[in-house]
């Protein structure tokens, strides 16, 4: 396993690389953003274009890029949206309100999520289950700001019960900035609880009707027993990597949620910094993405071997 | 059971007598309000304690009694320990606000606020205008052009110049930042010369490089050591003969040729400004568009070439070396004492134009010594004004929370000099006593992207005001708390009259002309014809009616005379420009004024018959025809409307054009034949029209509200204007009697003359003629402008916006330059927790 694992981070490592100088390539190939004709900032602008560089060979501009993230773990500065700085702070601090969010939201759905999963299944044919598996469909077919803007308006507009937007303020820990998350927690939830209720309504649905769990049964465990000890525990083969790719992708945020609830988080800085044609922004926050996908793949495929012994990764034989 | 039903009816009976009972409303209900939101008509407020917010605190301190506001000297100040929070919100919140670098004015909204200027706009004792007073000054400038001249002869101010060159500028010696520091003549200075820092590049140093405010030398320390290049301002063929050579030619081929990214045959980019002698070949990706330097000069804008007139000198330059190691002591701004400054300018100004542009020197201030630290001199980058940290504040308020993307806080800048100052109090016009200004103590403004959150946000009282929406009109348009406030752009339809490209297009082998046809709109009586098929004001309430009918091509709330406000619109000659232009009899009223106010620009009659008359002159022509002689045309006149992107209210605008359009031509000629139809083109949109390959938008400019003659300039010059390559204001004599003096100039000669060039010795600039005589100019400019029908004005740019319950404007009139006072001029019926608790009782939800 551990030699497994060595070799998907190398080669992690290595996709890494180039994936990461064809982002940096192809965004230095694209153009500059246009300089309106007449416009008086004009010579001014392509001064300070030639003074940062723009106008070397990419080769070049690659070299200092890497010289300066492998000795100051410098991602460049923000050359439009947050002009002057740097934006690995910028994006750091826009980290944790995205992750806080998420967070609260994965705690809150995947019990939930499971939970109604066993329920349906347990209860399959029956008026819950069709009531559950037609909610699960309901809840993901519907895009996730139309929970939220129902969510806002009827909870906070209408009702009163939380505030229209995230509460100001740095401490994600404090009594109101919990409740003005809710709002966005609970429009982040629907989709979240709706696949692990599908998810785990399918696969116990099959674990149940196996052979062993008859042998489970006659043995003389009751159901309750029969699920929960061999159910379940073969129904998380698939569930719990599921659950390790969510926490995952905490922190990749969501665009519509963030901009709706007014959380400054990481989720519309891609867009923004695409929009804006801010390129060091840009170019982070694609290595960011990068490097998300790629850790999730290798956690995933190797928490099937932790939870089934007898998945064996990268075996000759 | 008797006794249980008896019981249960007596019940019913009870409870019934409560629920007729009438409804206990708040006394300060909103339905109860007034017509008006202003304070002392606002049934907002609990009738048992008018304005509350206002109770004096100030005990008298003289022997004879007074009470508080009862005098300038002695205004109403506010209660301490009250906080009034005007919340705002923004859809995208700045991030650098260094004035030496912020490029949008999203980033500049905390200027407004943490900054002060040398000379501040206040509103007049009577609100109909402003006065303009010293405030980061201590008093007017003074003209030292004579002493400068001969003491700094490298200022190069002109030999026979006397006045309106260099000024000596006394400063505030109460101005301090925020942390007490003292704001001096060197502090000036210096954020001046970090300001131009050549290898800076900031870019706010362009507005400090040209202008009508430009410091002597700047340029030459600014791009010491480098090549800059400027427009020759006139065609070549008169380049060349004052004795220039071909080879001190330049041709922007970025603007002319669209080249930037073209690469030479050995891959190098093609420069933004190319020598008219250089013969080096530069082509495109595709290989399809190649030119060079010599090629543009030789076939487009040489001497006799096609464009010389349109675009040669705006696209042809001649450069300028700035020799290297220019000394900035011999730029023309110093300390000439600790609290004074002297400034000398490359062009004259005085009067309100110099206190206007004068500000520009503290809008660069910056505390230097925070500055440097914030400055990265090796990637020349800072982060000056990013955080509170690195913001400085000299104005009324301070930075003291920021999150990026967030909120910014900002609380009363206590060491702020207007504080103690008599200047910054203000007469209520209602109840006539004084006040002091800046009732505010707290702006919190947080990020609410989407329009539906900040509407729901400002119902429930958290954000102060909101501006409405497309589809809020109907809701809230007539609401007591809705202003409107005029911009500045006056849209109109432009349509095409490149005739050659017109041919060409039908020419073209997709083109059905059995069908379609494109010229007849090309026919003035068709324009005219457009001109009168719509009721403006029914076009803005059904796609935008915030805005309204819009008649000149200066738009209503553009000053001719800035020194009193006179707005150009309200003047007897601008009247009189819209009546002869839509053919108003003006005997018939008893002003002009009333006259202009009957103007509505639709006449379905006269639409009718001008439809007609260019349905004959386009038979004759043979632009359509008419084989089956039924007295209609074969062919559908097919508008291309230029749009920037399809959207709902480009939609909704095309169906309105339209389904009138089918009205107005029942019976005529063209009945169901003229057809709008919409094309996006992206940022392409303007170049489209001015290509002449698409036919109309609703388009128009912007511009700054005090200076309508820049304006003229746009239509008059063809290289800056819509209709440019088809109408062609250099070649068109116009005839005007100045003074008595009759003088012919070509239409963009007038223009130039207006904005302070001197053309054959006539020159109409601000220094150079009365506001009168530049008015009559300007109002015969429009009126020759309009008569070409190239320009069919439609909209008044407008915005509309509600006002929470919890505050009001002193004045509800809207100012050009003032606007209704913003920050400056508002004044809280409730303060924090008192509106916090009138929302509870209101069931936390306002009726607007």
């Amino acid at each position: 396993m551990g030699r497994y694992i060595l070799q998907r981070v190398t080669l992690m490592l290595v996709t890494f690389f180039i994936i990461t100088f064809i982002c940096f390539a192809l965004i230095r190939m694209l153009p500059l953003p246009a300089v309106q004709p007449g416009d008086p900032h004009q010579e001014v602008v392509l001064q300070r274009r030639e003074l940062m560089g723009y106008n070397k060979p990419i080769i070049e501009q690659f070299g200092i890029f890497l010289k300066g993230l492998f000795t100051k773990w410098d991602w460049g500065v923000s050359d439009k949206l947050y002009m002057g700085q740097e934006v690995w702070s910028i994006f750091l601090g826009k980290l944790p309100p995205t992750m806080v969010t998420n967070l609260y939201s994965i705690i809150f759905a995947i019990p939930i999520g499971i939970l109604l999963g066993i329920i349906a299944a347990l209860r399959k044919n029956t008026w819950l289950d069709h009531f559950i598996s037609t909610a699960t469909m309901v809840c993901i077919s519907v895009p996730s700001f139309v929970y939220a803007s129902i969510v806002q308006h009827f909870l906070c507009f209408r009702w009163g019960w939380f505030p229209m937007v995230m509460a100001t303020g740095t401490d994600l820990f404090t009594k109101e900035m919990f409740l003005s998350m809710v709002p966005a927690v609970l429009s982040l939830s629907f989709g979240v609880i709706a696949g692990f209720t599908r998810t785990t309504r399918a696969e116990l649905t099959e674990v149940l009707t196996s052979e062993f769990m008859l042998l489970a049964r006659t043995k003389g465990l009751t159901k309750m027993q029969a699920t929960v000890r061999h159910a379940l525990k073969n129904c998380m083969v698939v569930i719990l990597p599921a659950i390790f790719g969510n926490f995952i992708s905490i922190m990749s945020g969501s665009l519509i949620i963030e901009q709706i609830f007014s959380i400054p988080g990481v989720g519309k800085l891609y867009l923004s910094s695409i929009n804006a044609l801010d390129y060091p922004l840009f170019l982070l926050l694609s290595c960011f993405y990068l490097a998300i996908g790629l850790i999730a793949g290798i956690v995933v495929d190797v928490s099937y071997g932790f939870i089934d012994p007898r998945i064996r990764m990268g075996s000759r034989k | 059971m008797k006794k249980a039903l008896s019981l249960l009816l007596a019940a019913v009976m009870i409870f019934s007598l409560a629920a007729c009972q009438p409804e206990v409303k708040p006394t300060t209900a909103p339905t109860q309000a007034p017509t008006q939101a202003a304070p002392t008509q606002a049934p907002t407020q609990a009738p048992t304690q008018p304005r509350p917010t206002q109770a004096p605190t100030q005990a008298p301190t003289t022997a004879a009694p007074r009470t508080p506001g009862d005098g300038k000297d002695n205004p109403v100040v506010w209660e301490a320990g009250k906080t009034y929070t005007y919340k705002a919100s923004t859809s995208t919140l700045g991030a650098n606000w260094n004035p030496h670098t912020y490029q949008t004015t999203d980033e500049a909204y905390t200027l407004d606020y943490t900054t002060d200027n040398l000379y501040t706009f206040l509103f007049n004792n009577t609100y109909d205008g402003y006065v303009i007073v010293p405030s980061l000054a201590a008093a007017e400038p003074v003209d030292v052009t004579a002493a400068v001249r001969t003491a700094h002869p490298e200022y190069n101010i002109p030999a026979d110049a006397t006045s309106g060159f260099a000024y000596k500028v006394s400063l505030n010696p109460k101005a301090v930042w925020d942390d007490g520091t003292p704001i001096k003549a060197a502090d000036y200075v210096e954020s001046y010369k970090r300001l131009l820092d050549p290898n800076a590049a900031n870019y706010r140093s362009a507005d400090a490089l040209s202008g009508s405010f430009v410091i002597a030398n700047v340029n030459e320390y600014y791009w010491q050591g480098k090549t800059a290049y400027t427009p020759l301002g006139i065609t070549p063929t008169e380049y060349l003969a004052q004795g220039h050579t071909a080879a001190e030619i330049y041709v922007n081929a970025w603007d002319f040729w669209g080249a930037e990214g073209y690469k030479d045959k050995d891959g190098n980019e093609c420069p933004n400004w190319i020598s008219v002698l250089d013969t080096t070949v530069y082509d495109n990706e595709d290989k399809d568009d190649a030119f060079s330097g010599a090629d543009l000069y030789r076939v487009y804008l040489g001497p006799g070439a096609p464009y010389e007139s349109a675009y040669a000198p705006e696209d042809l330059g001649y450069a300028v070396s700035y020799p290297p190691n220019f000394e900035w002591s011999k730029v023309g701004i110093y300390a000439s004492g600790e609290y004074e400054l002297t400034i000398a300018l490359t062009k004259s100004l005085s009067g309100f134009y110099l206190l206007y542009n004068i500000n520009g020197l503290s809008t660069f201030l910056v505390k230097t010594d925070l500055y440097d630290k914030c400055l990265d001199k090796e990637k020349y980058t800072s982060t000056y004004g990013t955080d509170v940290a690195t913001s400085a504040s000299f104005g009324p308020y301070k930075i003291v929370e920021y999150q990026a993307d967030k909120y910014v806080k900002m609380v009363k800048n206590d060491k702020w000099w207007g504080w103690s100052s008599d200047q910054f109090v203000y007469q209520d016009p209602e109840d006539h006593l004084w006040y002091q200004m800046y009732q505010t103590t707290e702006i919190n403004c947080q990020v609410v992207t989407e329009s539906a959150t900040r509407r729901e946000m400002f119902l429930k009282g958290e954000l102060a005001s909101y501006g409405l929406q497309t589809e809020d009109m109907d809701t809230y348009r007539n609401s007591d708390y809705t202003y409107v406030s005029p911009g500045s752009t006056i849209f109109f339809f432009i349509f095409n009259g490149y005739k050659s490209v017109i041919e060409q297009r039908e020419a073209d082998e997709t083109f059905d002309k059995t069908k379609f046809d494109l010229e007849t709109m090309t026919l003035q009586s068709f324009r005219k014809a457009v001109a009168v098929s719509y009721d403006k004001e029914l076009l803005c309430a059904a796609i935008n009616p915030a805005r309204s009918g819009g008649y000149g091509i200066i738009g209503k709330s553009y000053i001719y005379d800035p020194d009193t406000g006179a707005e150009y619109r309200e003047t007897d000659v601008a009247r009189k420009v819209l009546c002869d232009f839509y053919s108003v009899d003006t005997t018939k009223f008893a002003s002009l004024e009333e006259a202009a106010a009957s103007i509505t620009g639709y006449d379905p009659v006269a639409a009718k018959q001008l439809y007609k008359q260019a349905f004959d002159e386009a038979i004759a022509a043979g632009y359509i025809t008419d084989t089956d002689k039924d007295g209609k045309s074969d062919q559908t006149i097919k508008i291309t409307y230029s749009a920037s992107s399809m959207s709902d209210f480009m939609t909704k605008t095309l169906n309105y054009l339209n389904e009138k359009m089918t009205e107005v031509t029942q019976g005529t000629p063209f009945e169901g034949k003229i057809v709008f139809d919409a094309v996006a083109y992206g940022n392409a949109w303007s170049d489209r029209i001015k290509d002449g390959t698409a036919d109309t938008v609703l388009g128009g400019w912007s511009g700054s509200l005090l200076d309508p003659y820049s304006v003229i300039k746009l239509y008059t010059d063809p290289t800056q204007a819509y209709d440019g390559k088809w109408f062609n204001g250099q070649t068109v004599p116009f005839t005007l009697t100045v003074n008595g003096k009759e003088i012919t100039m070509s239409l963009y000669d007038w223009g130039e003359c207006l904005n302070g060039t001197t053309v054959n010795g006539n020159n109409f600039g601000s220094d150079a003629a009365s506001q009168e005589t530049r008015l009559q100019i300007l109002a015969a400019l429009e009126g020759e402008i309009l008569k070409t029908y190239d320009y069919i004005p439609m909209i008044q740019d407008a915005g509309m916006a509600m006002l929470s319950q919890q505050l009001f404007y002193v004045t509800e009139e809207y100012n050009a330059v003032m606007g209704r006072g913003g920050i400056t001029y508002l004044k809280y019926n409730y303060d924090d927790a008192a509106w916090a608790n009138y929302v509870k009782a209101q069931g936390g939800q306002l009726k607007y």
